[in-house]
């Protein structure tokens, strides 16, 4: 390839899209003029230009352009529940309601801030109540809560015990004698809750000698 | 106000469409539809998937026009998105082909007849699919050298600093684009059951 063919054919393009500068132009014009050859690759180049031109041909219907504003509509409901007033989206998407109602939202989402902080602070510097009313709430695990010594002569099958065991859901997982007393390991379906009331309704009864709580252990 | 947008009065479509204007979105819809849609059908060759891409596109341009900062022109950060979803999409879909692979001055080597090919016998609506076919197998590279330059009409020193690149390189593209063109044309038309 000369360096003028080769020139041309870097310029042609260019020639095509009319882009050149007048300098350029005249030297295009003139190989053309010159080389048969060269009009076959001008044919071919403008056929290039045509194909990619005629892909931008098509112009949205009214259908087509509904369709899209559905989709956009669509795509900024979801997104402009979370942005409140400073949003981009424009009123036009029927949103105008949910705009001037965002000052009110505002202020709900300030209480349920607030009303969680409490809360976590709560449960933080009140570990016991934490505890007690929740961390402890075992059910029936089948692991001893607390060791009952009965007191003398009382025995398990006593129906005031029995009586006691099912007020507060206990149940008895293992029993034996020590020193003429009975010692119960005892299971409690509601521990922190009920552990202290079975222990104190025993005593008021005067059937239990002495307790030991299991669950710290 | 014309009802379509232009690069003359886009400024003023996205302050409209900022403060709820319900024509800007149109305006711009429709303003730019043409290059969208040219630029991914160049890449993509299903047409459903084109129309799903090109609303993608202006789709996500609304969305983010708060990062739209005016370092390049609305119509080219728009052309930008739509290369994204039409990659996103031949990712997908496993369709990335080109012509060839190889690199442009082996090609030029091998290729046995190098003359353009000799089209004005062939009806125009022929060529016209067929290069379409070709186009969309062009590389990269080339495939967006010659929509700037053919579509947008851009001269070569703007082309260069769209594709970041020297004037030289784009010159270069633009000649090997069309060398891969006229082969692909060429073995289609010699054998029409030939894929490339």
């Amino acid at each position: 390839m000369t360096n003028d063919q080769q020139r041309f054919e870097q310029l042609l393009p260019f020639y095509v899209n009319g882009t050149l500068t007048e300098q350029e132009r005249e030297f295009v014009s003139a190989y053309l003029a010159k080389h048969n050859h060269a009009r076959q690759s001008l044919t071919w180049t403008s056929s290039i230009q045509r194909t990619i031109q005629d892909l931008g041909s098509v112009a949205p219907d009214d259908q087509r352009v509904n369709r899209f504003l559905q989709k956009l509509a669509e795509q900024q409901q979801p997104k402009h529940t979370q942005q409140k007033n400073q949003s981009s989206v424009p009123s036009f998407l029927g949103l105008a309601g949910a705009r001037e109602n965002g000052s009110r939202r505002d202020w709900w989402l300030v209480i349920m801030g607030f009303g969680f902080a409490g809360l976590a602070t709560l449960l933080v510097l009140m570990p016991g109540l934490f505890q007690n009313s929740v961390l402890h709430w075992d059910q029936l695990d089948g692991q001893a809560d607390i060791r009952v010594t009965l007191a003398e002569n009382v025995k398990p099958s006593d129906p005031v015990v029995i009586a006691s065991l099912q007020r507060y859901n206990a149940m008895v997982l293992e029993q034996k004698e020590v020193d003429g007393r009975y010692e119960l390991l005892v299971d409690l379906k509601r521990r922190s809750h009920d552990q202290h009331p079975l222990i104190q309704a025993m005593r008021d009864d005067g059937h239990l000698e002495s307790y030991t709580l299991l669950a710290a252990r | 106000m014309n009802s379509a947008a232009s690069d003359h009065d886009i400024e003023d479509w996205l302050a409209r469409f900022h403060d709820g204007d319900e024509r800007a979105a149109t305006a711009i819809y429709r303003g730019y539809f043409s290059v969208v849609s040219a630029f991914v059908r160049l890449h993509v060759d299903d047409a459903g998937a084109v129309e799903e891409i090109v609303d993608d596109t202006f789709l996500a341009a609304f969305d983010g026009l708060s990062r739209f900062e005016h370092r390049s022109s609305f119509k080219t950060w728009l052309i930008g998105i739509a290369k994204n979803k039409s990659h996103d999409w031949l990712r997908r879909a496993k369709r990335e082909p080109s012509i060839s692979e190889l690199d442009d001055t082996l090609l030029l080597d091998q290729l046995v007849d190098q003359s353009w090919p000799a089209i004005e016998r062939i009806a125009a609506m022929q060529i016209n699919k067929l290069l379409h076919f070709c186009l969309q197998r062009l590389t990269l590279a080339h495939r967006e050298a010659t929509f700037f330059v053919f579509f947008e009409e851009m001269s070569v020193e703007q082309a260069a600093q769209e594709l970041c690149c020297s004037v030289g390189t784009v010159k270069s593209r633009l000649f090997y684009a069309r060398l891969k063109l006229s082969d692909c044309i060429k073995r289609r038309l010699h054998n029409p059951q030939v894929q490339t």
